[in-house]
């Protein structure tokens, strides 16, 4: 049957849409990847981190960026990488961690959208029970918390800008919330 | 009600889930356990009218199991942290 | 009337409809205020008696001018009209009348209320029994209530959001703008939450001044320099119902415009200024309840604020300086003032008239004067509700004549302004700002507060009256009609407690709460009692302040989204291929797959289950729990969490295993595949999935924390599919990329990891749940939507199908698998024939338990399959097992129908069951007795693997 392939096909259609000034796009084009630190295996993975891509260890709730990797804080005993991806990155983490993390790719768990624009802290009140107050919660801070009784993680990559993350299987429910969210905040301060 | 995760700080009860009593982690391995002890581990629990140590899992969260110190009269919540520590604390390895 | 002055917007009007009649207001009106601008009078009927009503106050305590606003479904009854804003096209309606307001055929009742006393209901409904359900309960009904639900879903949407600040100020008064100014200026995040449209608070309805400048302007100003502050928001609006637990405040905002209706805010604060004011109460003196008697300072609401005065010709009785201020006010706009009694001086009413209005009262002396409102003051009733919702009792003040805040109050809570008894304007201010800058203190602000705003004390002596005593009835509670003479007969009859005497007289219930009441009534019993109030003591509150809509707590629950759907990743192409699907907790699963000519739903199963028994089928189980577990230590991990053994399973093979609970009863049941030295993936029921991943993380942190195993939950990164039937190794053949799938080179119960269609990764398990030749494949999720075209194109020529949820529980009947109806938190791996699986040798969770002497009793209950005697009937499950010829009462029952299907194969019904010493009684005949159903058949007891005993074909 060498004349079939497979094909992935992104979780919400690769959704890219404008609601106000507001922009909800999907980025299809990311892998996560958990690492779970063996017991007293911490040095080790921080080294391996850092020696492959320069990624220092994150503290809970951050996020540590090197180019177009970052290392998000899952667990008192987990990281989750994010990057591009392609089975290279994902050939590169399985090959840099050998040994010392056991690696499980999660890309196909999440469903992973981009929010974007002015007022997004505003409009996120009615959906993100996280103070996203800049003091608590600056550019390079992660979560995993709860939208609308469904798995989240929620990362700040710019002050306006957001990935929210969500179980691939709700990833409608998901856009649905957020969507509401933002008409709903645009209907209620227009052009905010 | 907020529960101060000492790993991410102030967190919304909805995250949680509850369990019961930190004594569920006394549990008696082995087989010389008798069916007695096994028992009282599992079904026998203090109701203590104050403080309260008893076990949450940050559902929505990292995972984490946690103890919370909660007073039941109050509710005031005195203590957190990872059951993982007050685990090992109490002498539980392997 | 309209009158100068006001802050309303008098350049622009707005139209609005009361009762069907278009009428006219003016931006910054509420309906009250609009109304009364209209010179209507009557709004409402009473609870009970039908009384005409008229508007008593200006805000949520209002007792009378409960509306209904809107039409059909978006219709909202009781609604205050006193806090309604006014918009444009306004539709309100009043309620509780039979016939139009102004002819109330149900004020029938106010003839009859000699009969219709406190307590009437209790005793006179007694007797005869027989008509409580016919004509009482059906009559009482129908009259009781206030307005009228739509009895349509609520159009409208509900939104729930979550704030976070340093400090929440409750109420926007002088005390709350003060406080807010304080906090805004030390530089605290600060939330400023005000029921009304307009921030103010008193300083709007009285001729005050601040800083120099009159009170409403100081206000409007203040609250345009605070929502300039970036980290202060300014709620108007947004009422504040309830305070929970740490900090955790309730509040609801009314949206104007467009957006959700409301919007609940659950608001986390460090610290909160309770500045919810004061509210003013009544006298009591005889007939008091007609439309024009009103409140006092809500005379001088709609003076000062709203430019209306309720009538040409305005009377005035208080017991105190502060209602004195309404003459002086009143006549400062060219209003006359009938009269100004005073009850200091030995003033009082002694009787009115005025059927559907007040025409006249007549005062102590027996003087009569002519009159269309008399405005009353009895004296202020501090805002303590919040500080009671962590059972914090008010305590009773002389001075003020007054509760004010006592107890404990919640954490972080503290109270300013006339909420805590500070009843005069520049204390208030220093107060607030001294209360704020105490909290920036502790909360480490760093800039400074700047200095309180100025204002002079107003006089505010007061010497308590309660009720004047004479002829007719003096209302206490205007809402559910409870006078004097109610709470007397209550105390009478030996209800005495507030506690008591509230729920015998429905004193201070319903919407209102009591707000203008409660005291009133307390004083009342007091003084029937012969002792202080005091000692009389008070009712306390509980959340909502003022009623929350049910919509508002749903917030976005509703309907297909009162919770997350989650699809399948073959979901599409199910949907267009005939699915109809079923809800299996949080998922949506294919059921069956209709095709052209198919009759039923029985059709398509049937055609479904014979596929997978002689051809191929595939279903999509990625609903499945799957957990990949891993590390040094998971091996040791699973053989504590299965009761079965799994220290010795071998990579590149998986192995059922069984979860118990620590009390012995099976919990959950999977299989665990060993995919690499230090990893499995295990597999969970699809209900279980999120409970047993949270009891293995129990296990792993709190039981053995230092064994080094890792779990991560990967149901939603896989897309699984069985696919069985005699034909899925030839279909699997040719999915599989470049591997041998013989029986020898990939024997029952072998995995591995491979990949499919020339290079997408995939895990291959051999397991079958129907007992056929079968696999599951998983490939990545947005692989799964292509898999499944893919598999379906690759198994043309042998004529694949898919099947549901429905053949898949048909298959593992007729297999005798066990699955949820027979694993119900009941049963043992005894009953299920499991019990050799438990090892001894080990102490695995549940495995201690299980030994209990009646978990293992040698009559116990056990799996059987069964089949009818009568092959034609067909088998219900419920139904209990009977010996033939034994009573069908529980002594006798020896266990019930657990699971029934038709089976295609057989061409019978089909069923599973739990029987007394079933093993051990094969071949003979039952009653199967389901008295629900009415049936009682004879069926006959049989291996519970109805097809393929010996699993030849899963091993083929």
């Amino acid at each position: 049957m060498a004349e079939i392939t497979l094909t992935s096909i992104p979780c919400l259609g690769g959704v890219d849409l404008r609601i106000g000034a507001i922009r909800v796009l999907e980025r299809d084009d990311l892998a996560l990847i958990s690492v779970a630190v063996p017991q007293e295996g911490e040095a080790a993975v921080a080294d391996a981190l850092r020696s492959t891509w320069d990624l220092p260890m994150p503290a809970p709730q951050r996020v540590s960026t090197a180019g177009d990797r970052s290392a998000l804080w899952g667990a008192p005993d987990q990281v989750l990488l994010l990057g591009p991806r392609s089975t290279e990155w994902e050939g590169e983490v399985a090959a840099a961690l050998d040994g010392k993390g056991y690696v499980t790719d999660q890309t196909h768990a999440w469903a992973i959208l981009e929010v974007r624009g002015p007022g997004i802290q505003a409009a996120f009140e009615r959906l993100v029970p996280l103070d996203l107050d800049p003091e608590m919660f600056p550019p390079g801070a992660a979560a995993r918390t709860a939208l609308e009784h469904m798995a989240a993680i929620v990362l700040r990559l710019e002050a306006e800008r957001f990935l929210l993350l969500s179980a691939s299987s709700t990833a409608q429910s998901f856009l649905h919330a957020v969507t509401t969210t933002l008409t709903w905040y645009e209907e209620i301060a227009p052009g905010a | 009600m907020i529960i101060n995760h000492p790993l991410l700080g102030p967190r919304d009860a909805s995250e949680f889930v509850y369990k019961g009593d930190v004594a569920l982690i006394d549990r008696p391995d082995g087989m010389e356990t008798s069916l007695d002890e096994m028992h009282d581990y599992l079904h026998l629990r203090d109701n203590p009218a104050g403080e309260h140590q008893e076990l949450w899992y940050h559902e929505q969260g990292d995972r984490s199991w946690l103890v919370v110190t909660r007073n039941t009269l109050t509710h005031e919540i005195t203590n957190v942290t990872l059951a993982r520590d007050v685990a090992r604390a109490r002498g539980r390895s392997r | 009337m309209r009158v100068a002055g006001g802050l309303i917007d008098r350049s622009r009007t707005v139209k609005f409809q009361w009762n069907e009649r278009w009428m006219t207001g003016h931006p910054g009106d509420t309906l009250a205020s609009a109304l009364l601008a209209n010179d209507i009078r009557l709004v409402g009927r009473s609870f009970k008696y039908h009384r005409p009503r008229g508007i008593f106050s200006a805000g949520a305590e209002e007792p009378n001018a409960l509306v209904e606003l809107g039409k059909g479904a978006a219709r909202e009854p009781n609604t205050r009209a006193t806090q309604v804003e006014l918009t444009s096209g306004l539709y309100a309606t009043s309620q509780n009348h039979r016939g139009t307001l102004g002819w109330d055929w149900l004020a029938l009742n106010d003839a009859l209320a000699p009969f219709l006393s406190a307590g009437f209901y209790y005793k006179t409904f007694m007797w005869p029994k027989a008509f409580w359900e016919r004509i009482y309960e059906p009559t009482i009904r129908a009259a009781a209530g206030l307005g009228r639900l739509s009895g349509a879903p609520d159009p409208d949407s509900y939104a729930h959001g979550v704030l976070h600040c340093d400090l929440l100020v409750i109420g926007a008064g002088p005390a709350g703008l003060a406080a807010a100014l304080a906090g805004g200026r030390a530089g605290l995040r600060v939330v400023l939450a005000d029921e009304d449209f307009q921030p103010g608070g008193r300083l709007n309805a009285e001729q005050f001044e601040v800083d120099g400048q009159p009170g409403a302007t100081w206000a409007a100003e203040t609250a345009r320099l605070l929502a300039e502050m970036p980290r202060v928001r300014v709620m108007p609006r947004t009422i504040v119902f309830g305070v929970y637990d740490h900090g955790t405040y309730g509040a609801l905002e009314r949206t104007t415009g467009g957006g959700p209706r409301q919007t609940l805010w659950k608001i986390h604060a460090k610290r909160a200024l309770l500045a919810a004011g004061a509210t003013e109460r009544s006298i009591a003196f005889p007939q008091n309840d007609r439309p024009g008697i009103m409140l006092a300072g809500a005379v001088r609401t709609y003076l000062n604020r709203f430019g209306v005065a309720p009538a040409g010709r305005v009377a005035v009785l208080t017991n105190n300086d502060d209602g004195l201020r309404t003459a002086a006010d009143l006549r400062a706009r060219g209003i006359e003032v009938a009269a100004t009694i005073d009850t200091r001086e030995g003033g009082a009413v002694v009787a009115t008239r005025g059927r559907q209005g007040l025409r006249e009262i007549t005062l102590a002396s027996g003087k009569r004067v002519r009159t269309e409102c008399l405005a009353v003051s009895g004296g202020w009733s501090p805002n303590v509700h919040l500080t009671c919702h962590h059972r914090g009792r008010p305590v009773w003040r002389d001075d003020l004549a007054a509760f004010v805040p006592g107890g404990a109050l919640p954490p972080g809570l503290s109270v300013i302004g006339a909420a805590a008894g500070t009843m005069t304007l520049a204390a208030t201010l220093r107060e607030a700002h001294l209360a704020a800058s105490t909290v920036a203190e502790a909360l480490g602000a760093t800039q400074g507060v700047g200095d309180p705003p100025r204002a002079s004390d107003e006089s505010a002596a007061i010497t308590a009256f309660w009720h004047v005593k004479g002829q007719g009835r003096a209302w206490v509670d205007l809402q559910n009609d409870v006078t004097t003479k109610d709470i007397a007969q209550s105390h009478l009859e030996g209800f005495r407690a507030v506690e008591h005497v509230k729920r015998y007289t429905t004193l201070g219930m319903a919407t209102d709460q009591g707000k203008t009441s409660n005291v009133l009534g307390l004083a009342i019993l007091a003084d029937v009692a012969g002792q202080s109030i005091e000692q009389t003591g008070t009712t306390i509150f509980r959340p909502p302040y003022t009623p929350v809509a049910i919509g508002a707590f749903a917030g976005r629950a509703r309907g297909k989204e009162f919770r997350p759907t989650r699809l399948t990743p073959s979901h599409n192409w199910a949907a267009e291929n005939g699915a109809d699907f079923v809800e299996t907790g949080l998922w949506l699963r294919a059921q069956w797959f209709r095709r052209p000519g198919e009759a039923g739903w029985r059709d398509s199963v049937d055609r479904e289950v014979r596929t997978v028994r002689s051809g191929v089928g595939i279903c999509d189980v990625t609903t499945l729990g799957k957990i990949d577990i891993k590390g040094r230590d998971a091996a040791e991990f699973l053989d504590r969490v299965y009761a079965n053994a799994f220290l010795k399973l071998a990579v590149g093979k998986t192995r059922y295993g069984l979860m118990l609970r620590e009390d012995g009863f099976v919990y959950d049941d999977g299989t665990t595949a060993r995919l690499g030295e230090h990893h499995y993936v295990m597999t969970t029921t699809t209900a279980n999935a999120g409970l047993v991943f949270q009891n293995l993380e129990f296990a792993r942190q709190c039981l053995w924390p230092d064994l080094d195993v890792h779990l991560v939950s990967v149901t939603d990164a896989w897309a699984q599919f069985a696919v069985a039937g005699p034909r899925s190794r030839a279909l699997l053949s040719r999915v599989v990329d470049g591997r041998d799938l013989s029986n020898e080179a990939f024997p029952f119960m072998a995995c591995t990891k491979c990949t499919v269609f020339g290079g997408t990764p995939a895990r291959l398990f051999r397991i079958s749940f129907s007992g056929e030749l079968a696999y599951e494949i998983a490939v990545p999720t947005r692989f799964g939507d292509s898999m499944i075209r893919a598999l379906m194109a690759a198994g043309e020529d042998l004529e694949v199908a898919p099947y549901g949820t429905e053949a898949l529980g048909v298959l593992r009947i007729e297999k005798g698998h066990a699955a949820g109806n027979e694993i119900n938190g009941q049963t043992t791996a005894r009953m299920l024939g499991l019990g050799g699986m438990v090892s001894k040798k080990k102490s695995a969770i549940g495995a201690k338990l299980s030994e209990r002497e009646e978990m293992v009793r040698e009559d116990g209950l056990s799996l059987v399959g069964l089949r009818p005697v009568n092959r034609a009937e067909m088998l219900t499950a419920g139904a209990h097992f009977l010996a033939p010829g034994d009573p069908a009462d529980m002594a006798h029952d020896q266990g019930w129908m657990t699971s029934v299907a038709y089976s295609p194969e057989l061409g019978h019904s089909i069923g599973l069951g739990f029987l007394k010493r079933g093993t051990e009684r094969m071949g003979e005949t039952v009653r199967a007795y389901s008295p629900v159903r009415g049936e009682d058949r004879l069926v006959e007891v049989r291996s519970p693997h109805h097809i393929d005993p010996e699993g030849v074909r899963q091993r083929g």
